[in-house]
């Protein structure tokens, strides 16, 4: 209930429709009875996971490992660590960075740190000038990734009122989170 | 369901919700925001587009969507004047704080199996960053406009406000 305190002030003054917040007992069910949208709704209910029975892996020989084990797809990890922008090929899109890491485990903390500093010795002065706080910010979400649960999908850290896209971009891909340790 | 006007939201009295990385009221209604204006400028095409991912707490990204049969999508940063910089367009070149950066980025979707042609809006809830934002969304989502237009469209804007290298 104490979330409803927490809310409560922000119903003051609001329309009518305001007061439907209160009937939320969670933040998640607030902001999922409000939006009554259906392309909103779908990311939200996919958080909620389904109990359902779990199945019984069966022993057979996996072909691609030839162990007797149960043999699911491959999982895939990988991460990319890019400087982008107008300066680093003329295009908001442009590209400039160490290839992307992909693994078959998630990749590590220090392997991130590692892609973004092999990303910033590709820059040269004025394009590292412009980036300075953009990349401290992206070493540190790699860094506290642990905390988080890892990191997965895509993060930019722009150059703050530059134009042409200035920014350095930390990409999470695959099976799961990386930088989980 | 009922669903809320941006006319509505902007009447709240947290309105521009600033205090989103503290309060998780504002945040919500940053999220509830965003979606709102991005279902009022796409329309009835809303239904061709899903969520790519969460809204992080920090706001970034606010909004990520997805419109799987054009392999576009279109993510949003909440941006923040945590400087307390001189504001456009009272102020403009370098050391002016802007409400809207935007740029093209090669996107991918969670499992990085599908490459998608991305619009990213670094914005704020101003006025002037609103009708940017109207007009750069409406283009990649709703015109399905190609990436030289919008890469154009991003230039004549950046040019317009005399935004710095």
């Amino acid at each position: 209930m104490a979330g409803y305190a927490a809310l409560s002030p922000a119903l003051i003054g609001g329309p009518p429709g305001w007061v439907a917040w209160a009937v939320g007992g969670t933040v998640l069910t607030v902001g999922t009875l409000l939006i009554g949208r259906e392309v909103y709704e779908m990311s939200r209910t996919r958080t909620r996971e389904r109990v359902e029975p779990r199945a019984i892996p069966r022993a057979e020989t996996c072909e691609r490992t030839g162990s007797q084990q149960d043999c699911g797809p491959p999982r895939r990890y990988t991460a990319r660590v890019h400087a982008q922008g107008t300066d680093c090929g003329g295009t908001t899109g442009s590209t400039i960075g160490m290839p992307a890491l992909t693994k078959t485990v998630p990749i590590s903390v220090g392997e991130g740190l590692a892609l973004s500093a092999g990303t910033w010795g590709l820059l040269n002065r004025s394009q590292r000038t412009v980036r300075e706080v953009a990349k401290a910010r992206a070493d540190e979400y790699i860094l506290t990734g642990p905390g988080a649960g890892g990191r997965l999908g895509q993060r930019s850290f722009p150059a703050i009122d530059r134009r042409g896209g200035k920014r350095y971009d930390v990409d999470c891909f695959g099976s799961g989170p990386s930088f989980v340790g | 369901m009922s669903s809320y006007t941006l006319s509505q939201i902007k009447a709240h009295p947290y309105f521009p919700f600033r205090d989103f990385r503290e309060n998780p009221m504002s945040f919500l209604m940053l999220e509830l925001y965003w979606v709102e204006l991005f279902a009022e400028v796409v329309g009835d095409a809303v239904s061709e587009w899903r969520a790519l991912s969460d809204a992080a707490p920090d706001g970034n990204p606010i909004l990520s969507f997805v419109n799987d049969s054009h392999a576009r999508a279109l993510r949003v940063i909440q941006k923040a004047n945590d400087d307390s910089k001189p504001t456009y367009p009272e102020a403009r070149g370098e050391g002016a704080y802007y409400g809207l950066q935007a740029w093209l980025n090669v996107g991918r979707t969670a499992d990085g199996e599908v490459e998608l042609n991305e619009l990213v809006l670094f914005a704020d809830l101003s006025e002037a960053a609103e009708r940017e934002a109207r007009s750069f969304i409406k283009l990649h989502c709703v015109e399905l406009a190609p990436e030289s237009v919008l890469e154009k469209a991003i230039k004549d804007y950046e040019d317009r406000v005399g935004m710095p290298e």
